[in-house]
C-alpha cells in the first residue's frame, strides 16, 4: 500500500483497536493532504469527549471550523445532525423545534434502531461535496463496524421512504472508487488478531467500500546483529538465574530487552498482516519525545505528518 | 478516610466495574483481579461487554459464547474459590431473551420475522449495552457469585452503558408505553399513534422516516409487550446497583496522554453521576532505576566475559545500546509519573492510586495474569 492511495482518497474511515493511534493517524493524514493544497475535513463521530482539540489546541463543534490552513474539523453530534436532517425534510424551523422538544418523539427517535447512524452518515455524505477529502475518525473496531453496517441493513429492511433513500445515497458514497477504510494497528499479537478479524468483517459486511488499508504504528526496524542478540540472551539468562544480582544492572539489561522485543514483535506482526491482507501494509516508526510512548500528542502528529509527506514525495518522483 | 487496597476491594465488593480508554489493559486487569479474588476463595464471574474477543484472549482461551465458562485454576494451586468468565454476545442474548419471554411459537415467529427485530439484533449499536444491563441483573440476582467484575468498552460506549438503565427505564415509562402498546391489532396501533394529540408530530416523523418504517417499529413494540414488562423494575434495580455500597468503579489507565485525559474525564463523570469510584489503576508503567558507575563497570565486565567467540566490538556496542535504552527508560518513567500525578490530584483521599509495572511479553495466560496481579497487591503491602 502507498501513502498516495490514502492522500488521493475522497473519503477515509479510520478505525482499529482501542489505543492504537487512530486519532493521531487521522490528524496526520489530514495535515499531509492539506499541505498538498486539498481542502480537508476531519470528522469525529458523536464524540462526547472530542479528541482533536488536544492535538490542534482549538475547540471543535458541529459546524466545521478551520484548524490550520486548508484543514477543518468538526464533531458530528446526533442531536445537531438530527436537527439538520429534520430541517432538510420538514423545512420549517418551528416545527423542527417542536419535534425536538417533544419528549415522546425524542424517545421514539432515540430508540429507533439505526436512526442515529443513518442521520450521522448522511451528514458526512453531505459534507463530502464541500471538501476534497473527508477523514472520519471512527470509534474502535466493533462499534465502527456497527456504524458502517447500518446503511446496508436499512436498504434490506425498508422498502421505500426517506431513510431508504438516504441509505441508498450513503451506499453510493461508500462505493466511490476513492472511498476507503483505514485500520490502525500496533505490532502486538492481540492487536494484529483484531485487525485481521476486522478487515475480514468489513469485506463481508460492507462490501460497498472497496479499498482497505492498514497503518501499523510504533514499528521498530531490526537493528540487533546476530552477536548482539546472542550476548543479550546471555545477559538476560544471567539476570533471570540471578548470577547478576544488581537490580540496577538488571534494569539496564531490561531496557535493551524492551528494544529488542519490539523489533521482534514488529517483524512478526508485519509478516502476518502482509500475508493475511495480500499486500504490504504501511508502517510508522516509534515516535514522540521518548520513542513511542511518551511525548506530546501534537508532536507525535507532527512527526507522523513529516513521514507521510516524505513517503508521498518519494512515491511521486 | 483511607483508600481501600485492591485486596480489600476484592474481598468486600459484590460488583466491580472497570472503565477507561481503549488499549490500556482493562480486560486484562479485570481478568487479573478475577484470578486473584478466586484465589482468595471467592466465586467470581468476569463479564466483558466489549464486542472484541479480548477476554478470551487474555485468559488464554479460545473464544467462548454467551455461556458462563469456568476457568481451571489448578495451574495456580489450590483454592476453594472459582473463576468464571463470560463474553456477552448481544445478539445471542437477545435471542435468549425472546425465547424466554415470548408467549407462544406464533409470537416468537412474528418477532423473528419482524424487520425491526432483525435490524436490532444485527445492527443496533446500543444493543450490546442494553443486553449487558439485562445480563448484569441476572447474574447479580441469581446470587450465584460472590463477586462480578465487569469489563466495559471504551469511553463513549461505557457511558452508554452507565446510562442505559436510565434510558431503558425512561423508554418503558407508562406514558410512552401507551403509544406503542395499545390494545388491538398491528395496524390499529399506528392509527392510534396518529389520532392522538401528538399526531402532528408523528405525522411529521412518518414523513421523515417513512410510514412503513414507523409501522414496523410500532408492530415491533407490540410484540415486545411482554419483554418490556418488568424492564422498568429491572433497570431501576440495576441503577440502584450502580450506586450500591458494595459496588465500585475502578478506572484503568496507561500512562499516556490520551488515556490520562480519558481517566480524568471518567473521574468527573462518575462524580456527577454519584457512582462510587474506588480508585485508579495505572497499568503498564515503565520502571527505571538509575545506575551507578560501578554498575556500568560491572556490566561492561560481564559483557566482555560473555562475548567470547563473538565479534570484538560486541561488548561495547551492547554497552552503548543499554546506556541509550536505559536513559530513554529513565526519561520515560519521569514523564509517566508526571502524568499519573495529574490524575492523583483529582482523587479524594478515599480513592487510591495503584500502579502496575509494564511486564515483558503479552499478558494472555493465567500465570501472566497472576503475576501482574501480584504487583497490584504487593505494591499495596509495601506502602
Amino acid at each position: 500500500m502507498k501513502v498516495r492511495d490514502i492522500i488521493h482518497s475522497r473519503l477515509i474511515f479510520v478505525s482499529g483497536k482501542g489505543g492504537v493511534g487512530k486519532t493521531c493517524v487521522s490528524a496526520a493524514i489530514g495535515k499531509t493532504s492539506a499541505s498538498t493544497g486539498k481542502k480537508v475535513l476531519l470528522v469525529e463521530v458523536d464524540n462526547f469527549h472530542a479528541s482533536f482539540p488536544s492535538i490542534f489546541n482549538r475547540k471543535i463543534g458541529y459546524q466545521p471550523r478551520e484548524l490550520e490552513s486548508n484543514l477543518f474539523g468538526c464533531n458530528i453530534t446526533w442531536m445537531k445532525a438530527l436537527e439538520d436532517w429534520l430541517m432538510g425534510t420538514v423545512r420549517v424551523r418551528t416545527i423542527v423545534q417542536m419535534i425536538l422538544k417533544n419528549r415522546v418523539a425524542m424517545l421514539f427517535l432515540n430508540a429507533t434502531p439505526g436512526a442515529r447512524e443513518i442521520v450521522i452518515l448522511s451528514k458526512i455524505a453531505d459534507l463530502l461535496d464541500q471538501y476534497d477529502q473527508v477523514i472520519v475518525d471512527l470509534p474502535a473496531s466493533g462499534h465502527a463496524l456497527g456504524i458502517l453496517r447500518v446503511p446496508g441493513t436499512a436498504i434490506e429492511l425498508m422498502r421505500s421512504g426517506p431513510i431508504y433513500e438516504r441509505a441508498k445515497q450513503i451506499l453510493t458514497v461508500f462505493s466511490h472508487p476513492r472511498a476507503m477504510v483505514l485500520l490502525c494497528a500496533l505490532p502486538e499479537e492481540m492487536v494484529v488478531n483484531e485487525t485481521v478479524e476486522f478487515a475480514e468483517k468489513i469485506k463481508a459486511d460492507v462490501p460497498q467500500i472497496k479499498n482497505l488499508g492498514v497503518v501499523v504504528n510504533r514499528v521498530s526496524v531490526p537493528s540487533f546483529n546476530q552477536d548482539e542478540t546472542t550476548l543479550l540472551a546471555k545477559l538476560s539468562d544471567a539476570i533471570a538465574n540471578e548470577s547478576i544480582e544488581s537490580s540496577e544492572a538488571g534494569n539496564m539489561v531490561e531496557s535493551a530487552m524492551w528494544d529488542q522485543e519490539l523489533e521482534v514483535a514488529s517483524a512478526r506482526s508485519l509478516k502476518r498482516l502482509n500475508a493475511e491482507l495480500g499486500y504490504d501494509v504501511l508502517s510508522l516508526p516509534k515516535l514522540g519525545l521518548l520513542g513511542g510512548f511518551g511525548g506530546g500528542t501534537p508532536k507525535v502528529v507532527q512527526q507522523m505528518t513529516t513521514i507521510f509527506a516524505r513517503k508521498f514525495r518519494m512515491e511521486q518522483s | 478516610m483511607k483508600a481501600p487496597s485492591i485486596q480489600q476491594i476484592l474481598e468486600d465488593k459484590r460488583l466491580l466495574i472497570c472503565v477507561g480508554a481503549g488499549g490500556v489493559g482493562k480486560t486484562s486487569m479485570a481478568a487479573t483481579m478475577g484470578v486473584h479474588a478466586a484465589m482468595m476463595g471467592r466465586k467470581v464471574l468476569v463479564l466483558t461487554i466489549d464486542p472484541a474477543k479480548r477476554l478470551a484472549n487474555s485468559l488464554g482461551l479460545h473464544e467462548f459464547g454467551n455461556e458462563e465458562t469456568q476457568i481451571d485454576l489448578e495451574p495456580l494451586g489450590n483454592t476453594t474459590g472459582e473463576l468464571w468468565a463470560m463474553m456477552l454476545d448481544g445478539k445471542h442474548a437477545f435471542h435468549e431473551l425472546i425465547d424466554r419471554v415470548a408467549e407462544d411459537e406464533a409470537t416468537k415467529k412474528a418477532i423473528y420475522e419482524n424487520n425491526v427485530y432483525q435490524s436490532i439484533a444485527d445492527t443496533i449499536v446500543g444493543n450490546q449495552e442494553y443486553m449487558a444491563t439485562e445480563k448484569l441483573y441476572d447474574v447479580i440476582h441469581s446470587g450465584g457469585y460472590d463477586l462480578v467484575i465487569l469489563d466495559t468498552p471504551p469511553v463513549k460506549n461505557a457511558l452508554d452503558f452507565l446510562e442505559s438503565p436510565g434510558r431503558m427505564a425512561q423508554f418503558v415509562d407508562k406514558r410512552i408505553m401507551q403509544w406503542f402498546l395499545a390494545d388491538g391489532k398491528d395496524k390499529g396501533m399506528l392509527r392510534r399513534l396518529i389520532s392522538t394529540t401528538s399526531s402532528k408530530i408523528f405525522g411529521l416523523l412518518g414523513h421523515v422516516f417513512g410510514k412503513d418504517f414507523l409501522e414496523d417499529i410500532a408492530i415491533f413494540f407490540q410484540h415486545f409487550k411482554e419483554l418490556y414488562e418488568g424492564f422498568q423494575e429491572r433497570h431501576q434495580a440495576v441503577e440502584r446497583l450502580f450506586r450500591d455500597s458494595r459496588t465500585g468503579f475502578l478506572i484503568v489507565l496507561s500512562p499516556t496522554e490520551p488515556a490520562v485525559e480519558v481517566a480524568k474525564f471518567f473521574i468527573d463523570q462518575l462524580k456527577s453521576r454519584q457512582m462510587p469510584l474506588l480508585g485508579v489503576v495505572a497499568n503498564q508503567c515503565h520502571q527505571a532505576i538509575p545506575s551507578s558507575p560501578e554498575t556500568r563497570e560491572l556490566l561492561q565486565q560481564v559483557c566482555t566475559d560473555f562475548s567470547q567467540g563473538l565479534a570484538p566490538d560486541t561488548p561495547n556496542r551492547m554497552m552503548a545500546r543499554m546506556r541509550s535504552a536505559h536513559n530513554r527508560l529513565l526519561m520515560l518513567q519521569e514523564y509517566e509519573q508526571n502524568l499519573i500525578l495529574q490524575v492523583e490530584k483529582d482523587l479524594r483521599s478515599n480513592q487510591g492510586l495503584h500502579s502496575v509495572p509494564k511486564v515483558k511479553g503479552e499478558v494472555h495466560d493465567l500465570h501472566a495474569l497472576y503475576r501482574v496481579g501480584k504487583f497490584l497487591i504487593q505494591i499495596e503491602d509495601a506502602k
